[in-house]
């Protein structure tokens, strides 16, 4: 259980960090990034991400839409192939699930795993990027910016092999985030329409759907 | 005592009973019919959105990928999470099974060779030629198979549905598959439910459906592949 969650927590957490990353795009350095990130409230996007696996003739593409209200609320929901939302907020987190044309709670192992993942990822949105001890992070200044994470430990030894973040520095939007597994599997995560500082109903982090 | 000892018999006796009697379809002339054969006849890749339930209560989802190949009787299979995080990849030939992936609880002894053996069962045709043809009592026809395990019935049920049922060498059944969609559609909708202690169902529904590139499937150059079709 303990690899499934660290898996999880990596896929979640880049995505998170990526789009608040992408609000303090102008940032050249993790000090920076950590002070502009501070300054984030809200955040709000479409995603679209597209699934490689040497198994798949072509990407499996889902679609959804992500929000995050400081300092700890999350809501990650997936609108197809498979739908599936995780909220979570004041350190209780609950994944749910369509069956039978309605939507309910997700009670296996995997959603208390989500648990643990997502109250380190609500800890994280302080800003503190580098400071995950799992990896070592570098960014790297062009017509974008590219900030790589790469596995520091063991732990995720066979699961992750880098994680690569590219910025928009012309506009504060995240291009990809790429998760790449192994030479054969990588996950994409394209983000648009991100919007910064909006409010954003309460009721999202608290009901699904 | 006399009548729990005559009791624990008739248990012995019926959990031991090969499978549901089936009449030969010998017994009744002019009632020959073709055995159902939902399974792909070329290589082939489905996707299906994988609910699992306890019972009646659902409990997770997963995103199921499926790469069958009949002639040699390969199998790769992937489960991922809805977030796209891979789970559980695993391939197997009649050379062996080989896990590629598998995070907890996926990991525990015996999962993916059950898993294996669920996908064999629904994609793949049965391996022994031999088969016994016959009616159920509810008067479906069905095709029985010997397997190495025990018995597979494939019957083609009143409703169009095709079932699919698995039964121990003690006559036990283990599995039961309902391919909603019959010969037309058989891997639209796939309901598999799983008897016993650990009871379990599995409700696939279908998302896309195609032919693999060859470098998807274990190779096996030894496989001679029994596919043919009973009639």
């Amino acid at each position: 259980m303990h690899r499934y969650a660290a898996a999880i927590k990596t896929f979640i957490f880049f995505a998170v960090a990526g789009l608040l990353w992408a609000a303090a795009a102008q940032a050249d350095d993790f000090v920076t990034l950590r002070r502009d990130a501070a300054r984030i409230s809200t955040i709000s996007a479409d995603f679209v991400q597209h699934k490689h696996m040497k198994i798949l003739a072509r990407p499996l593409v889902s679609e959804g839409k992500f929000y995050f209200a400081a300092p700890d609320s999350i809501r990650w929901e997936y609108s197809r192939p498979l739908k599936s939302i995780v909220l979570s907020s004041g350190g209780n987190t609950r994944r749910y699930m369509v069956s039978g044309g309605k939507v309910i709670e997700d009670t296996s192992g995997g959603a208390q795993a989500m648990g643990v993942v997502l109250t380190e990822v609500a800890a994280w949105m302080k800003g503190h990027f580098d400071a995950n001890p799992s990896f070592t992070a570098s960014i790297k200044e062009g017509a974008d910016t590219i900030v790589t994470m790469t596995p520091a430990g063991k732990n995720m030894a066979g699961m992750i092999e880098k994680i690569e973040i590219t910025l928009s520095r012309k506009e504060p939007s995240i291009k990809t985030v790429r998760i790449v597994e192994s030479a054969t599997a990588e996950t994409r995560i394209d983000f648009s329409n991100v919007v910064i500082n909006r409010r954003i109903d309460p009721s999202l982090f608290q009901d699904a759907p | 005592m006399k009548r729990l000892l005559v009791l624990t018999v008739v248990l012995l006796a019926a959990s031991c009973a090969p499978g549901p009697k089936i009449t030969p379809s010998l017994a009744t002339p002019g009632k020959t019919f073709d055995c159902p054969f939902p399974y792909p006849q070329t290589k082939s890749r489905f996707i299906h959105a994988i609910e699992v339930r306890r019972g009646t209560q659902a409990k997770t989802a997963v995103i199921g990928v499926t790469l069958v190949d009949p002639a040699s009787r390969s199998i790769s299979c992937a489960l991922m999470s809805a977030e796209g995080m891979a789970l559980f990849e695993a391939s197997a030939s009649p050379a062996g099974l080989e896990i590629g992936r598998a995070l907890p609880p996926l990991d525990k002894e015996g999962f993916a060779r059950n898993m294996i053996d669920d996908i064999e069962m629904i994609f793949l045709a049965p391996r022994s030629a031999s088969v016994q043809k016959g009616t159920l009592a509810d008067g479906a026809p069905v095709c029985r198979y010997r397997t190495d395990d025990g018995l597979l019935d494939t019957v083609r049920a009143g409703d169009g549905t095709i079932r699919l049922m698995k039964y121990t060498k003690n006559g036990v059944l283990s599995r039961s598959v309902t391919l909603a969609g019959g010969m037309s559609d058989p891997y639209a909708a796939i309901e598999l439910h799983a008897p016993g202690v650990f009871h379990f169902s599995l409700i696939m529904t279908l998302i896309e459906a195609g032919r693999p590139d060859d470098e998807s499937l274990p190779q096996d150059k030894d496989a001679g592949g029994v596919n043919e079709k009973p009639h």
